[in-house]
């Protein structure tokens, strides 16, 4: 089958494809910036080193994000199958795979978000301090516009690490599928794939 | 009237001021010089409310400023000016953004304040651009602007030249005389640098290992002799540091 049948003949998939992508990134986007910005927000403000006064509070956000981060997102999707079906009623398709997809993508932004802050020179804080500005001036009039490129970019770097992300969706339901068929338990079968 | 009555203060293990006292009457220009860590900075972010003292009272028009609230003291603040070293400017911000920015905290909006201003320091052409396209004294001019919009009756400058060149230092220096002369603050001039220091203020405080250790006056003579003591200590304090790091 040459390149141009096989595009005619999968066009209907591809389309169908490309939309339910689409519907999981949109979503997971979405929910990435409404929680991936206050938890980076609140890894810098709570960072001894910055100033911070609630050590405890960055030790718990630092160790969640870095848990989420580093666990295997084909295990991830996994392991949040029950979830995932506890809140929508299944585990498959594209708006139930926006729930794994959407915590990973917090914990990514987020970390990316701490550090663009972290750069943020110190004279900025010394500026609004002097301006007399309350806490939330600072964030929002120093805080956030001298970081408004780096967190464009840190939401860029994000969407495009999702986009890959997305693909391990469809590569969870295969794995399961091959799974139920020979009878294998899933880590097995993960070991074989 | 500012008055500070012996000032102290502490960064945990380290004094960085010892019971500073002075009186400075408003519209005065005061200069303070010193070395690198001699405790001019912590004196300027003390009358900027932005620390508290250790010990010993600052008082800012008869207002003992220990005794004010978060909010009262923010309130306090905003009659305050100050001109980094660094300048400080927001770098996403156009100039005239950067100027009006002390306003847009208070929710204030005047366009014709702004422009006003910066004819003043003469940045109205440059109003439009990025503070990366500005020179070093071009920043510094855009600073001063941004420290007059709240019409101050306190200008700090911490180091204001030490990172300009001798003719930004000059145009800044004139641009502060200029300042004074228009809208009578009270200046404070923070610097290194005495001969930049002594264009400008007619009373300069010395300062030496967060100790007050002397105050020169406009009188010719006693500039003379009073820099000559500066120099002395200063040289006095070199030698003994040069001492202890052979022994």
């Amino acid at each position: 089958m040459n390149l141009p049948t096989a595009l005619i003949e999968y066009w209907p998939s591809l389309i169908n494809s490309l939309k339910e992508t689409g519907i999981m990134m949109a979503i997971s986007m979405f929910v990435c910036v409404l929680g991936g910005l206050p938890v980076g927000l609140g890894l810098y403000l709570t960072n001894p080193k910055v100033r911070g006064t609630h050590p405890w509070l960055y030790w718990l956000l630092n160790f969640i994000v870095t848990v989420v981060r580093s666990f295997p997102y084909l295990l991830l999707v996994i392991a949040l199958i029950p979830v995932t079906r506890s809140i929508l009623g299944k585990a498959f398709g594209p708006v139930p795979s926006s729930i794994p997809l959407s915590i990973v993508a917090v914990a990514i932004f987020a970390r990316l978000v701490e550090q663009v802050l972290l750069d943020v020179p110190e004279e900025i804080y010394a500026l609004s301090n002097s301006l007399g500005a309350s806490r939330f001036q600072y964030i929002w009039h120093f805080l956030f516009v001298e970081a408004r490129s780096g967190l464009v970019l840190a939401y860029t770097t994000t969407t495009v690490s999702m986009i890959s992300y997305s693909t391990v969706v469809a590569e969870s339901v295969i794995l399961l599928s091959v799974s139920a068929i020979n009878g294998m338990s899933m880590v097995s079968c993960m070991l074989l794939l | 009237m500012i008055e500070l009555v012996n000032v102290s203060k502490q960064y945990e293990k380290t004094k960085s001021l010892h019971k500073i006292s002075f009186t400075v009457k408003q519209g005065e220009v005061i200069g303070i010089v010193g070395k690198s860590g001699s405790g001019k900075s912590t004196l300027l972010r003390l009358l900027n409310l932005m620390e508290t003292p250790t010990e010993g009272t600052i008082k800012l028009n008869g207002v003992d400023v220990q005794s004010l609230s978060k909010k009262e003291r923010r309130q306090q603040q905003q009659k305050i000016g100050m001109i980094f070293q660094h300048h400080n400017l927001l770098e996403n911000l156009r100039v005239y953004e950067n100027v009006a920015l002390p306003l847009k905290l208070q929710r204030k909006k005047e366009p014709k304040k702004i422009n006003d201003l910066l004819d003043f320091v003469g940045m109205s052409h440059k109003a439009e651009s990025y503070p990366v396209k500005l020179s070093g004294g071009e920043r510094q001019r855009v600073s001063i602007a941004r420290a007059l919009s709240r019409d101050p009756h306190l200008l700090l400058c911490d180091e204001a030249t030490s990172s300009l060149d001798e003719e930004n230092t000059e145009s800044v220096v004139r641009l502060l005389h200029k300042t004074h002369a228009e809208f009578q603050p009270t200046i404070f001039f923070v610097s290194h640098e005495l001969e930049t220091v002594k264009r400008l203020c007619k009373r300069i405080l010395v300062m030496e290992n967060g100790h007050l250790i002397g105050e020169l006056t406009n009188d010719p003579k006693q500039y003379a002799e009073e820099e000559l003591t500066y120099f002395e200590k200063i040289k006095r304090s070199l030698t003994d540091e040069l001492a202890h790091s052979i022994d």
